[in-house]
């Protein structure tokens, strides 16, 4: 037994005013000094055990009728009780399973529309009255149109026109919005239907203590709901799905080959021997593969394809792998660049091959034999660094140089603050007091540190410290496939030294130390591009890195993140704003967004750090969204986890452990749902009977009163 | 008609403190209330017929006789010897209960013993009085002196309620007392077991005596009337107490009052006792009616 107006209980208090009543009106009785007790006394003795309990009656009747009163106001449910048959109506929250795995099916039907069948029914059987919800528990838990619905025409409709595309399921916090929104009804007959096709992925252990909570706080409800879980799996598991889309380099420029790497996994218990995976380069047909994939495992389609031009393209993978369409694709956004031009200014020039301070350097940047390189490098000895050389440079690269004459700095600093890359290395040339002078300024210069004693000697070498980079220039090598940067020798270095930013100055940071502590490399951004402090030399006089094959890879990040601002991700996860940086003149100026459901959204360009960004927040479907500017067409991929694609059910043993532990019942159609509500509807309001038996015993006290004080004629 | 004992109720007359005064009050509003007395004539007596002789009165002669042997014959009439009439007045506490806002049974009592005597004083009768609780507390024997009518006043006025009632015990003692055959009035409330009372009259029947009782009642006892909790405590015997609802037992009460006066009717209609249940509310007019039409039938 439970009370829906709990609070209104307290009146049973006033159960204790009659008593009151009788007592007071005994403590104080009046006396009269009386004759005829020969009359009284037997009249007394005789009528005083009847006298007794028809007092005690009416006293057990007057006592009733407040307990009674407080009692119905209080709304009192029996929850042990059975509901009576059709007439009580329900708050009903479905928790609708609308993730990917729910498309999965036959021609003939598909889970999906068994669970979408299910929900109708059941919501075409609730009484009279009830009212419903549907949560929907995938991207984003949100209840579909508002929260309580008597309207269920209108409910089934938006059932219908939903697609089920999510990724993975949030049964807890499904369960919580559920209990949320039977915690606000009024409604004394409650019930949760969950509606899923209980992928196994879904019901792991990790997420087992939230879920559990999340029945607990169901079952802790005032008026425990019955919970039914409608079961639309199926045995099959046969699936092979795309998993993502990759291009190496991440960086690529026109006319540059570039692999695209298409993973695929066979999540089913079934072989994929001949899987046709298409290649599809902003529209249009770029290859087909096969793969051979066994059940349970996972490949690469490998494709090489060279973009025709600069720009945002957008690459999509698919196969004909299965009936569940929505994990047979995968995308990928690629900005592809026009080759950085890059200025390199030798301060050290040699007669030999390689002696030169730049050469390993150019060597580094050097298109390969394909043609296939970001950057065109040039190189100039100190005097070579006019305005004219830099006209067009993206980077400059200062290696070994002694020092530069006043209209040379200011020329750099220009070039800078409007946008370009700079990397400076020092050498055994370089004046250290004059950089630090004037290149550094007081932290208002080009300089992001000033360079301090020189350290390290044949002895006493350096390494790069181990560590995992958050700089994008370095986070390739978080990869160790990419190169080991940590096993080259610095035998001479600066110690560098970062002082804190006064106020108004750009932050300074270390991207990378060596063992000792000391800074590695330290970067600045200063207007619009920024700046690369190495601790040491590109060429091979202070170190082993040019030896090394990850000097490649470094130069080449290096370079290309100082010569480009590289724009937002067009790659990101469900969920993380959709991000286009646009030119300042764009600021205020509309975009529109298309949606993967082909819906248009329109979001304004804001200006920011001297650019203007479209930020766009509703990515919670994957799939891809294009930006749409007066100039471009700008594709994003929002990629979603797999683990939908693993369609295998849960054991049916444990199904029903779980069943058993969250207290549900299992059925498999909208139709069984019917019989099983009313075998097990527990919790029937008695407000009524009880107000009527408020009523009756107020007539049964007028009766009594009467009875017991009734004049008979002498 | 309105008549002037309308206005000697009980309640207008209870502030006249002096018995005498309140005595004549009554009596005489009750005869100026009656036309042409019935009763005139009551203290003489019929003695014996005579042949009528000549000069006698003619008012005097018995036309029934005179209907039957076709002679005159004259009644002749002796001037009566008193009534010997002898007032008992239950002094016992029972009869000091008064309800909430009126006087007692025994100050009802008191007056209407007073009024008696005064109607019994006039008609040139001799009149006694008893008064007793457990046991007689004083006896004035009858005369018929008009100076004893003070003597019995003196005696109600100082009157007060007391003891026990042992009606019963009290009456069969008085009996033998009573020598000279008379009338007996009876002032109580009679709460006493009805069956002892009944013997004791019937001793004064036995006696040749004429009873009447007057049996006085507060209009509280035989309603009931009472509401809430209530300690009803003992006048006679102190300690003796009930607490209870009225409501609740005014049921059976009510039947065992009217078990009581019925016992009680029938005893007296058996004994030839002349029962006069009076509520003190009533005028002492009634009584003084009643005890008339008592006289008549004797007559």
């Amino acid at each position: 037994m439970t009370f829906l107006n709990l609070a209104l209980l307290a009146g049973i208090a006033a159960a204790a005013l009659p008593v009151l009543i009788h007592l007071l009106s005994k403590s104080r009785p009046k006396v009269v000094a009386w004759a005829a007790m020969h009359l009284l006394i037997p009249a007394a003795q005789a009528s005083r055990r009847k006298l007794r309990f028809e007092n005690l009656l009416l006293l057990l009747v007057r006592v009733l009728i407040p307990t009674l009163l407080a009692l119905a106001l209080a709304r009192p449910v029996l929850t042990g009780a059975q509901a009576p048959a059709g007439d009580t109506p329900i708050a009903m929250v479905v928790l609708f399973d609308n993730s990917y795995s729910m498309q999965a099916g036959d021609s003939a039907t598909t889970r999906e529309k068994r669970a979408k069948e299910a929900v109708a029914t059941i919501l075409g059987r609730l009484p009279a009255g009830s009212e419903a919800s549907i949560v929907l528990m995938s991207d984003g838990v949100r209840t579909l149109g508002g929260d309580a619905r008597l309207d269920f025409a209108k409910l089934n409709q938006q059932l219908d026109a939903l697609a089920c595309d999510g990724s993975g399921t949030d049964t807890a916090r499904a369960l919580n919005v559920a209990a949320a929104l039977l915690g606000k009804t009024t409604l004394a007959q409650r019930a949760v239907v969950l509606v899923s096709d209980f992928q196994a992925v879904n019901w792991g252990d990790t997420d087992a203590p939230a879920r559990a909570a999340a029945w607990a706080r169901l079952a802790a409800l005032p008026v425990k709901p019955s919970v039914t879980w409608v079961n639309v799996g199926a045995a099959g598991s046969d699936n092979a799905s795309l998993d993502s889309v990759t291009v190496s380099p991440t960086r690529v420029a026109a006319g540059q080959p570039v692999t695209i790497r298409v993973a695929a996994s066979n999540a089913g218990d079934a072989p994929h021997p001949d899987l046709h995976v298409f290649l599809r380069v902003d529209g249009q047909e770029r290859g087909q593969t096969r793969l051979s994939l066994p059940a349970g495992q996972s490949g690469q389609a490998i494709f090489t394809h060279t973009f025709d031009r600069p720009g945002p393209h957008l690459i999509e993978a698919s196969t004909d792998a299965d009936a569940l369409a929505a994990d047979n694709t995968a995308a990928y956004s690629a900005e592809v660049i026009d080759r950085l031009p890059v200025l390199l200014v030798n301060g050290d020039p040699g007669r030999e091959p390689l002696r030169g301070e730049t050469d390993f350097l150019a060597l580094a940047l050097r298109p390969a034999p394909d043609g296939g390189s970001l950057f065109l490098p040039r190189v100039v000895d100190a005097i070579g660094l006019t305005p004219r050389a830099l006209a067009g440079a993206k980077a400059v690269v200062l290696a070994n140089v002694r020092q530069l004459s006043d209209a040379q700095v200011e020329l750099l600093n220009a070039f800078v603050r409007a946008g370009g890359g700079l990397i400076i290395f020092p050498g055994g040339r370089v004046q250290a007091s004059w950089y630090n002078d004037r290149l550094y300024e007081n932290g208002n210069g080009l300089l992001p540190a000033t360079l301090g004693h020189l350290a390290g000697s044949t002895q006493h070498t350096a390494r790069i410290a181990a560590q995992r980079f958050d700089h994008p220039a370095l986070a390739l090598f978080n990869d160790p496939r990419n190169g080991d940067l940590t096993r080259a020798e610095i035998r001479q270095w600066f110690t560098l030294v970062v002082s804190p930013a006064q106020h108004g100055q750009p932050e300074a940071s270390v991207l990378a130390r060596l063992e000792n502590g000391d800074p590695f490399l330290v970067e600045k951004s200063l207007g619009r591009g920024r700046v690369i402090l190495a601790a040491t030399a590109c060429d091979a006089d202070w170190n082993s890195l040019p030896l090394d094959p990850s000097y490649v890879v470094l130069m080449r990040e290096l370079t290309a993140s100082a010569a480009i601002v590289a724009p937002p991700p067009r790659n990101v996860p469900a969920g993380a704003p959709l991000t286009l940086t646009l030119p300042e003149a764009a600021a205020g100026s509309k975009v529109t967004v298309i949606d993967p459901a082909q819906q248009e959204h329109e979001v304004v360009a804001e200006a920011r750090d001297g650019a203007a960004t479209a930020e766009y927040r509703g990515s919670g479907r994957p799939g891809i969204y294009t930006f749409h500017t007066p100039d471009e067409s700008v594709p994003f991929v929002v990629t979603a986890g797999r683990e939908e694609s693993r369609l295998a059910a849960i054991e049916p043993s444990r199904l029903d452990a779980l069943a058993q532990a969250a207290g549900a019942a299992v059925i498999s159609s909208g139709a069984a749902y019917s019989s099983l509500d009313q075998a097990r509807r527990f919790g029937r309001e008695i407000w009524r009977p009880v107000f009527i038996a408020v009523v009756a015993l107020l007539f049964a006290e007028l009766f009594l009163q009467q009875w017991i004080t009734r004049k008979r004629p002498a | 008609m309105a008549q002037i004992t309308d206005h000697l109720r009980p309640r207008d007359l209870q502030k006249i403190a002096n018995l005498s005064v309140l005595a004549r009050l009554v009596v005489e509003g009750f005869f100026s209330g009656l036309h042409r007395s019935p009763h005139k004539g009551f203290s003489v007596e019929f003695r014996q017929h005579r042949p009528y002789v000549p000069g006698d009165e003619i008012r005097h002669l018995d036309w029934k006789v005179f209907g039957k042997t076709d002679r005159f014959f004259i009644r002749e009439y002796e001037e009566e010897t008193n009534l010997r009439a002898t007032i008992l007045l239950d002094a016992s506490a029972s009869m000091g209960f008064r309800n909430v806002a009126g006087y007692s049974k025994h100050h009802y009592a008191v007056r209407l013993a007073a009024s008696l005597a005064y109607l019994l004083f006039q008609q040139q009768d001799a009149v006694g009085l008893v008064t007793f609780d457990t046991k007689v507390r004083r006896y004035i024997p009858p005369r018929a002196r008009p100076a004893h009518l003070r003597v019995i006043l003196e005696e109600l006025e100082k009157n007060q309620p007391a003891g026990e009632t042992e009606l019963g015990k009290v009456l069969a003692d008085l009996a033998p007392s009573l020598h000279r055959r008379g009338l007996v009035i009876l002032i109580s409330d009679c709460f006493t077991a009805s069956a002892e009372l009944l013997r004791a009259m019937s001793r004064f029947r036995y006696g040749k005596h004429d009873v009447i009782v007057f049996q006085l009642w507060d209009r509280a006892e035989i309603e009931f009337d009472y509401s809430g909790w209530t300690r009803f405590e003992s006048i006679e015997r102190p300690g003796e107490q009930q607490f209870l609802d009225p409501a609740l037992v005014r049921d059976t009460y009510m039947k065992n009052l009217a078990q009581f006066r019925e016992e009680l009717r029938q005893g007296c209609a058996r004994e030839k006792i002349d029962l006069v249940p009076l509520v003190t509310d009533q005028p002492y007019a009634d009584a003084l009616a009643q005890y008339l039409s008592l006289r008549a039938r004797r007559a």
